[in-house]
């Protein structure tokens, strides 16, 4: 029923492929419970030295499957590289918001930073203390600390290449006027005067963007450099200092998903929005109230003086 | 138009991009299919080791307060890297129990660790320690040690493994300590029941590691003077 549309259009294309949303959402369940399971088997405890009764320790994914590190970061690119992207347009009263590619890297990226969070306070960091105690559930938190590592990479490589070759990066960057623009968009939602019109993107959405890329960057950068003494013998104080910056980055992130979730789950003016970022659409009456530039590219009409994000229009209370 | 241009530019890239990651796929195999391996890597004995005596030890636990405070700045038995347990179930001489680190001839807990944060410093001696920078906190170490409980501990307050290093890094010492000078735990002691020795003591077992530290003076006291008496 909801992916109906996408079907359609795959059989317009002479095709009898999955919809990429579906495809890429089987995929995303298959490599999480193929992760969670290697992550459980790996760090079950074995003998590794038959000399020394008692000598045992377990499999640490960031050593053994090293590899997967580049790897990962290389089909990334490659899948950012190859994927097409499906413009915006409306369809029987329907509007495109988020299509398969972008279904693909959010969830692979949403999925992963939770996992990454929770596992990383499951292991302690800066002034949270550790939850886990025995080395094999240390283990098994840090095996799916791995997994979560492979796919945010993936994640963050595809978005970055198709950002790049689309030339779509000014479209998420934030623009001067946007800071004022955001707090008259949220003055407007409690019913204090009106809201600037908003493109596809929201001017708030704009201004966290800086932030994600400054957390998530950090947080990679030192992460790679943590993983990276794994086959190097890097200097201790390197080390110290991308531990430190790691945790720091990841209350960062902790901090900008707290945000997100709420601005874009919990309030209930974002439900068109999350709906879409499933389903991958949203009604052209609701592109029209809430992002009437959007609305004016999309259907070649004028964006009239008049146009604005209607006061109130989703708020919980109004009718 | 642009639509065609930008197909084009991605598939450029994507050529670009398969040729340089084939490219630098065999460039890494080739290191790997000259190199066959290097075998048995050989790791020095070090150069130093703590004995104790458990018939001797008053279970005044100064050893694991000393140990605490020169190294971490506080007296906490959790943070001692020299471990002494105390059982009131069970009489003389098996009511005490001490635990230091036997700086193994073979360190598993070396072998152990993925980031060489546990390492030989051979600049000490050779004795076996910990670098807490470089430390994940995976805890390998802790469970690869053979003995129990394990020599190496878990400071659960800075998140990282650490273990005897014979007083070679005291930052809240005053003193100078070191496989070739002094041991809190040693200097602490007010029955001497732990004592610093250069030999390799015997590996099987706790026999080279727990002796007989009493002299003929202790019999003199009303102690137990040997340790099978």
């Amino acid at each position: 029923m909801v992916y109906s549309r996408d079907l359609e259009r795959e059989k317009t294309k002479g095709g009898l492929k999955l919809p990429k949303r579906i495809s890429s959402g089987l995929g995303l369940v298959v490599v999480f419970t193929l992760g969670f399971y290697l992550a459980y088997k790996a760090s079950q405890l074995y003998q590794y030295q038959a000399v020394f009764a008692g000598s045992y320790t377990y499999q640490l994914l960031f050593t053994s499957f090293s590899w997967l590190i580049p790897v990962s970061i290389l089909g990334g690119i490659f899948a950012g590289a190859a994927s097409e992207r499906e413009q915006s347009q409306i369809i029987d009263g329907q509007v495109l918001r988020h299509d398969g590619l972008a279904f693909l890297i959010h969830w692979s990226h949403a999925i992963a930073t939770l996992l990454l969070v929770v596992t990383g306070v499951y292991l302690g960091f800066l002034f949270i203390p550790r939850l886990v105690f025995t080395p094999q559930s240390v283990g098994y938190m840090l095996n799916l600390h791995f997994v979560g590592v492979v796919v945010l990479l993936f994640s963050v490589s595809c978005h970055l290449t198709d950002l790049l070759l689309a030339g779509k990066l000014k479209e998420h960057w934030p623009e001067a006027g946007d800071f004022k623009a955001a707090l008259a968009h949220y003055a407007a939602k409690v019913g204090i005067g009106t809201a600037p019109p908003e493109g596809k993107y929201l001017a708030s959405e704009k201004l966290s963007y800086p932030l994600w890329v400054l957390s998530v960057g950090l947080v990679i950068l030192t992460g790679l450099t943590k993983i990276s003494a794994h086959v190097w013998n890097l200097p201790g104080g390197l080390m110290e200092v991308a531990t430190l910056l790691h945790d720091i980055g990841a209350l960062l992130v902790i901090l900008n998903l707290a945000a997100h979730i709420f601005f874009s789950s919990l309030v209930p003016w974002s439900r068109p929005l999350l709906r879409s970022m499933l389903t991958g659409y949203v009604s052209e009456e609701y592109v029209r109230k809430n992002h009437p530039k959007w609305y004016a590219e999309l259907s070649g009409q004028p964006l009239r003086k008049t146009d604005s994000t209607e006061k109130g229009s989703q708020l919980p209370f109004s009718s | 138009m642009s639509d065609n241009q930008k197909d084009l530019s991605r598939r450029q890239f994507l050529k670009l991009f398969a040729g340089t990651a084939a490219g630098v796929a065999f460039g890494g195999a080739i290191p790997q299919l000259i190199n066959l391996g290097n075998g048995v890597i050989a790791i020095p004995a070090s150069e130093g080791y703590l004995l104790v005596d458990t018939g001797k030890c008053a279970g005044c636990s100064s050893c694991m307060l000393a140990c605490s405070l020169v190294h971490e700045g506080k007296e906490n038995i959790s943070l001692s890297r020299i471990q002494i347990l105390q059982n009131p179930f069970k009489n003389y001489p098996d009511d005490i129990s001490m635990f230091q680190c036997r700086q193994c001839t073979y360190p598993a807990c070396v072998e152990a660790c993925p980031t060489s944060a546990l390492y030989v410093d051979k600049e000490n001696r050779n004795i076996r320690t910990v670098d807490e920078r470089k430390c994940i906190g995976c805890m390998q170490c802790v469970e690869a040690c053979p003995q129990t409980p394990s020599r190496v501990i878990w400071n659960f307050e800075e998140h990282h493994s650490q273990k005897c290093d014979l007083c070679a890094n005291t930052p809240f010492w005053d003193g100078q300590g070191g496989p070739g000078k002094k041991k809190a735990c040693e200097s602490v002691c007010p029955v001497s029941a732990i004592k610093f020795v250069q030999e390799i003591p015997t590996q099987y077992g706790s026999v080279g590691y727990d002796v007989d530290l009493r002299g003929p003076i202790w019999q003199k006291f009303g102690f137990v003077a040997r340790r099978d008496s």
